[in-house]
C-alpha cells in the first residue's frame, strides 16, 4: 500500500477542555427540517474575538465557545438535513474570531470530512478571518484539508486601525500585513472583504489599491447599513465608487488579475438570460448557522437580539420550526418587497440584500431600507458606467469578464 | 417415451416417471430445471445479479483466494455495478498489516481490474485500534468496520468484573473512539428473548454511542447455527453492566435464545414510535421504509437469490453464507479452472427458492408486492433444518408431523414484524398525506419585539 492519500488525523492536537456530551446523539434527528435541501451551515465556534470591530453585529460578546459534542452535531445534522443534494456541502467557521478556537476546528474538520465521505458526499470547510491570528502550524492544517479562507480586511491601516482596533486598544494592521501574504501563498484567490461605513468612505479607493498591493485578487466592499449615513457620506460613495470603477477598468484592459465582486456580478447579471432570482440570499434556505450554544438561525447575522429570538429555528435536538423556515423558502422578493422597487432602475439587478439587516433597519424582512437602496443605486450607476464604457472601447475584455471570473472561483 | 401413451399402463409409467424427478439421462437433461419458473422471473434474477453482488469471504483468505474470489463474482457482473465484500471470521484490525493490505488491494482490484464499486464491510472483535485506521478509511470510504454486539467482550471470559461490563470494554471503548474521529460502525444485534423487551433502549444507546452507527437487527432464530459470523455463544454467563446489559444477558441453552416473534414485533412497534430512533440506521426498519420508498419494483426474493456468494480461505465458492456445507450449493473452488464453476446453480437456485420453501401463505399476503418474499438467506436456513428437496420435505413431514413448526417460527420472525410496519407505515403515510392537505398557504412573517407573528399572503 502506498502513502495514504489521506491527510493524517491530527492524534496529537492539544486536547481542549470542552465540556463533555449533554445531548445524546440521536436527538439531532429531532431538528431536521420538513424540506431537507439545506447545503451549507455556518458554524460560530466561539463568539469571543481578539477585535472590537465599531459595527460588530454580533449582540453581545462573551468568551462563550462551542463544545466539541455540539460541533460533531452540527455536522451531522448537516449531513441528514441535506437529504438528496449531490453538489459540496459546506462548513464555514465564523464567530469572534474562529481561529481562536484552532484546537476545536482541529478536531472537527476530520470527523467531519471522513462522515461525508462515507456518505458519498463531498464536504468543504472554510473560515471568515480577521486575519490577525494566524500561525504555521493552521497554515499547515489549512492545506492538509483544502480549507478556504475569507479575510475580513477593511482597507488601508489608518482604517483598519480605527474600525477594528485590538479588543485592548491598539492596531491591528500590522498582524494583517504579516499574515496576509501567508494566506495568500496557499490561496492566491482568497476574498478580501471590506465593510464601507460612513467614517471610512473617503478610502474606499485607497483601500482597494491597498488590498491589491498586499496581493489580492478578488476583493468586495459593502455598506455597513446599520451605521447613520448622512447624504454626504453616500456622494462620498458615489465619488469612490467613480474612482474604482476606472481602477477596474484599468485593469482588467491591462490584464492584472484584478476582480471586483460586485462589478462582475453586477456585469453578468446584465448579460443573464435567467430571470431575477425571487430570493436575496440563500439565508434559510440553503445555509443555517449553528451558534455555541446549538440553537439554529436563518444566518449568522441573526440572533436572539431580533424579536426575542423569533427567528431561532430550532436548538439542536428540539423540533424544527418548520412554518418559519417555510417563510424563507417561498420568500419572493418580486412580490413581496417594497412597493417602489417597480420604478428603480437597479430592480433587476439588486435582490442581494440581506435579511438580517433589512430586519434591523425597518423591522420587516421586506424591506431592506433607504441606505441599502441609494447604495445600491450608486453601485449600479457605476456598473451601467462600465458596462458600457467596456462595450463600446473594449469589447473583448468584456466579453472574457463574463465568460470567467475569480470571484466565483473564490465564492 | 417412446411408447404410445393412450393405453393406461403407458400413463401409469408416464406419471411415475414424472414423480420419481427429472430426466436421468444426462444428455436429456435441460441447462435449466424449472417447472414454475417464468422466464421473467431467471431474466430479472440473472440481471440483479450483474448489477450487485455480495461476496462474503469466510476466514483467514490468503491475497490470491480473494482475488479470484473477485474475480469469479465479477464473471457475471456487469461494468459500473456494485460488489459488497463482507470479511468475518477473521480479525482484519488485528492483523493489520495483512488485513489493511488485503482490503485495499480488494477494493482498488474491484475498482480498477472488474470496474465495480466497492464496499468492504470488515468484521472485528475490536480488541485493539491499529494506527492509521482512520487514513485507510478516508482513503477508503467504502470501508466501514463492523462489530457484532454481545460478541465475546476482549476476546475472553477471564477478566475482572468491571473489564467484562460492557460499557467498560475494550471493545466498546474501541468502537466509541472510531465514531468520535468520525467512522461509521455497522453493528449486527442478535436479538434473544433475554434482551427483546429492552431492545428499543439499547438500540438507542447503541446509537448515541456510536453517533449514529447502524444497527442490523438479528433475531438469534434466524441465525444459521454454523458458519455464522456472529459468536452469541461466546457471551455466556458474561457479567454486564450499564445501559447495554440486556445484550450480554446470559443465555440459557440454545432453545432459549430466540425471542418470541410477538415480542420482537412490540420491540420494533417501539422503536418505530420512538421519534428518537433514527428509523434509517436500523435494519429491518430501514429495509421496510426503503421498499416504501423505492419507486422501482423491489427485487423479488428469487430474482434476488443468487446475488450472494461466499468464498472460503480454501477457495471453496458457495451460493451464500448461509449456503456453507450445502453440497447441492456449492458452485466449484475459485483457485480452480473458472469454467468448473456451476453458475448454473444459481439459476436453479432461485426456482427451487421461490417455490420449494416459501411460506404457504405468501401468495395471500396483503403486503407481497411491497415484500418481494422471504428472503433467499432465510429460505436457505430453513432447507437447512428442513431437508433439501422436495421429497425430502415431504418424507420428513410424513415421519414427524410436527416437523413444519421449526419453519413456521422462522418464517413468523422474519415475516410477522414486516408486515406489522409495512401496515403501520402505510397508516401513517396516509395520515401524513391528509395533514398536509391542510397546510397554510405562503406566509409572510410580522415583526413584534417580542417575537413574531405569521400572516398569510393574498396577493388576489
Amino acid at each position: 500500500m502506498s502513502a495514504s492519500l489521506a491527510p493524517p488525523h491530527p492524534a496529537n492536537a492539544p486536547a481542549a477542555s470542552v465540556p463533555s456530551a449533554t445531548l445524546p446523539w440521536s436527538r439531532v434527528y429531532n431538528s431536521l427540517p420538513a424540506v431537507r435541501n439545506l447545503h451549507s451551515i455556518d458554524l460560530d465556534v466561539t463568539e469571543a474575538c481578539n477585535l472590537a470591530c465599531i459595527y460588530c453585529f454580533k449582540w453581545r460578546k462573551q468568551a462563550v465557545h462551542m463544545d466539541l459534542a455540539t460541533a460533531k452535531d452540527a455536522v451531522d445534522w448537516l449531513l441528514a438535513a441535506c437529504g438528496n443534494f449531490r453538489g459540496e456541502l459546506k462548513v464555514n467557521f465564523m464567530g469572534g474570531e474562529p481561529l481562536l478556537r484552532f484546537d476545536l476546528i482541529q478536531k472537527i474538520v476530520p470527523y467531519g470530512k471522513c462522515r461525508a465521505r462515507q456518505l458519498g458526499k463531498s464536504l468543504h470547510f472554510g473560515c471568515t478571518t480577521n486575519c490577525t491570528h494566524l500561525t504555521d502550524e493552521m497554515m499547515s492544517f489549512w492545506r492538509r484539508f483544502g480549507m478556504g479562507f475569507h479575510c475580513s480586511i477593511d482597507g488601508i491601516p489608518e482604517v483598519q486601525n480605527v474600525n477594528r482596533p485590538f479588543l485592548g486598544g491598539g492596531a491591528s494592521s500590522e498582524a494583517v500585513e504579516e499574515n496576509v501574504p501567508r494566506i495568500l501563498a496557499y490561496r492566491p484567490e482568497v476574498m478580501a472583504r471590506a465593510t464601507i461605513s460612513p467614517k471610512s468612505v473617503r478610502f474606499l479607493f485607497e483601500g482597494a489599491k491597498y488590498f491589491a498591493k498586499l496581493g489580492f485578487r478578488v476583493m468586495t466592499f459593502k455598506a455597513a447599513v446599520n451605521c447613520d449615513w448622512e447624504p454626504e457620506d453616500l456622494e462620498a460613495l458615489r465619488s469612490q465608487y467613480d474612482k474604482l470603477g476606472e481602477f477596474y477598468i484599468d485593469a482588467q484592459v491591462a490584464g492584472k488579475p484584478l476582480d471586483i465582486e460586485e462589478f462582475t456580478k453586477g456585469l453578468k447579471a446584465m448579460h443573464s438570460a435567467e430571470t431575477t432570482s425571487r430570493f436575496p440570499c440563500g439565508a434559510g434556505r440553503g445555509v443555517t448557522l449553528v451558534d455555541p450554544r446549538g440553537d439554529l438561525w436563518p444566518c449568522h447575522r441573526f440572533g436572539p437580539h431580533q424579536c426575542a429570538g423569533g427567528f431561532r429555528f430550532a436548538r439542536l435536538g428540539e423540533p424544527f420550526n418548520d412554518r418559519l423556515r417555510a417563510v424563507f423558502l417561498d420568500y419572493n422578493a418580486l412580490e413581496d418587497a417594497k412597493t417602489d422597487c417597480a420604478n428603480c432602475l437597479a430592480a433587476l439587478t439588486c435582490r442581494n440584500w440581506c435579511y438580517a439587516e433589512c430586519v434591523d433597519s425597518t423591522r420587516t424582512l421586506y424591506d431592506p431600507g433607504k441606505v441599502y437602496c441609494e447604495a445600491i443605486r450608486i453601485l449600479h450607476r457605476e456598473v451601467l458606467h462600465i458596462h458600457d464604457l467596456l462595450r463600446s472601447r473594449h469589447p473583448g475584455v468584456l466579453s472574457r469578464l463574463l465568460k470567467e471570473s475569480a470571484y466565483e472561483k473564490a465564492a | 417415451m417412446a411408447e404410445a401413451l393412450g393405453e393406461p399402463q403407458a400413463q401409469v409409467r408416464f406419471l411415475e416417471a414424472l414423480v420419481s424427478g427429472p430426466v436421468k439421462d444426462d444428455r436429456l437433461r435441460p441447462a435449466r430445471i424449472g417447472y414454475d419458473l417464468s422466464p421473467d422471473t431467471v431474466r430479472r434474477s440473472q440481471e440483479h445479479r450483474r448489477q450487485y453482488r455480495l461476496v462474503t469471504f469466510v476466514g483467514a483468505c490468503a491475497r490470491r483466494v480473494v482475488l479470484a474470489g473477485l474475480e469469479a463474482a465479477a464473471g457475471q457482473a456487469r461494468r459500473g455495478g456494485t460488489i459488497d465484500m463482507v470479511f468475518t471470521h477473521w480479525d482484519a484490525l488485528s492483523d493489520w498489516a495483512a488485513g489493511r493490505e488485503r482490503v485495499s488491494e480488494a477494493c482498488a482490484y474491484a475498482h480498477q481490474n472488474l470496474q465495480l464499486n466497492s464496499r468492504a464491510t470488515l468484521f472485528s472483535e475490536l480488541r485493539e485500534l491499529p494506527p492509521g485506521l482512520w487514513e485507510f478509511v478516508y482513503d477508503n470510504p467504502g470501508v466501514r468496520i463492523a462489530w457484532v454486539v454481545g460478541d465475546r467482550v476482549g476476546g475472553s471470559r477471564e477478566g475482572t468484573g468491571s473489564q467484562r461490563g460492557y460499557g467498560d470494554s475494550a471493545p466498546f471503548r474501541n468502537l466509541r473512539e472510531i465514531s468520535d474521529q468520525g467512522l461509521w460502525p455497522h453493528m449486527v444485534l442478535p436479538v434473544t428473548g433475554a434482551n427483546v423487551r429492552a431492545l428499543p433502549e439499547l438500540v438507542l444507546a447503541l446509537v448515541d454511542a456510536t453517533r449514529g452507527g447502524s444497527i442490523e437487527l438479528a433475531p438469534v432464530g434466524l441465525l444459521p447455527k454454523a458458519a455464522s459470523r456472529l459468536n452469541v455463544a461466546g457471551c455466556e454467563g458474561t457479567n454486564a453492566s450499564g445501559p447495554l446489559a440486556p445484550a450480554l444477558s446470559p443465555l440459557n441453552g440454545e432453545g432459549e435464545c430466540g425471542p418470541v416473534a410477538g415480542e420482537y414485533v412490540e420491540a420494533l412497534l417501539a422503536m418505530y414510535r420512538n421519534p428518537r430512533i433514527p428509523l434509517r440506521l436500523i435494519s429491518p426498519l430501514s429495509w421496510v421504509a426503503a421498499r416504501m420508498d423505492s419507486e422501482q419494483p423491489p427485487v423479488s426474493s428469487p430474482a434476488g437469490a443468487g446475488a450472494a456468494l461466499a468464498v472460503l480461505s480454501n477457495g471453496d465458492l458457495y451460493a451464500g453464507e448461509n449456503a456453507i456445507g450445502c453440497e447441492r450449493w456449492r458452485l466449484g473452488n475459485v483457485l480452480e479452472n473458472p469454467d468448473s464453476i456451476k453458475w448454473e446453480r444459481l439459476d436453479v437456485m432461485a426456482e427451487s427458492l421461490s417455490s420449494a420453501t416459501k411460506p404457504k401463505d405468501c401468495q395471500l399476503c396483503d403486503w407481497r408486492y411491497l415484500c418481494g418474499g422471504v428472503d433467499a438467506s432465510v429460505l436457505l436456513l430453513e432447507e437447512k433444518q428442513n431437508g433439501e428437496s422436495k421429497k425430502q420435505k415431504a418424507e420428513s413431514r410424513i415421519q414427524n408431523p410436527g416437523g413444519g413448526a421449526d419453519a413456521a417460527v422462522l418464517f413468523d420472525l422474519y415475516c410477522a414484524p414486516r408486515k406489522r410496519l409495512f401496515e403501520e407505515l402505510m397508516w401513517d403515510s396516509a395520515e401524513a398525506a391528509a395533514k398536509g392537505q391542510n397546510r397554510p398557504g405562503r406566509e409572510r412573517v410580522e415583526l413584534r419585539e417580542d417575537g413574531i407573528d405569521f400572516t398569510p399572503v393574498n396577493h388576489a
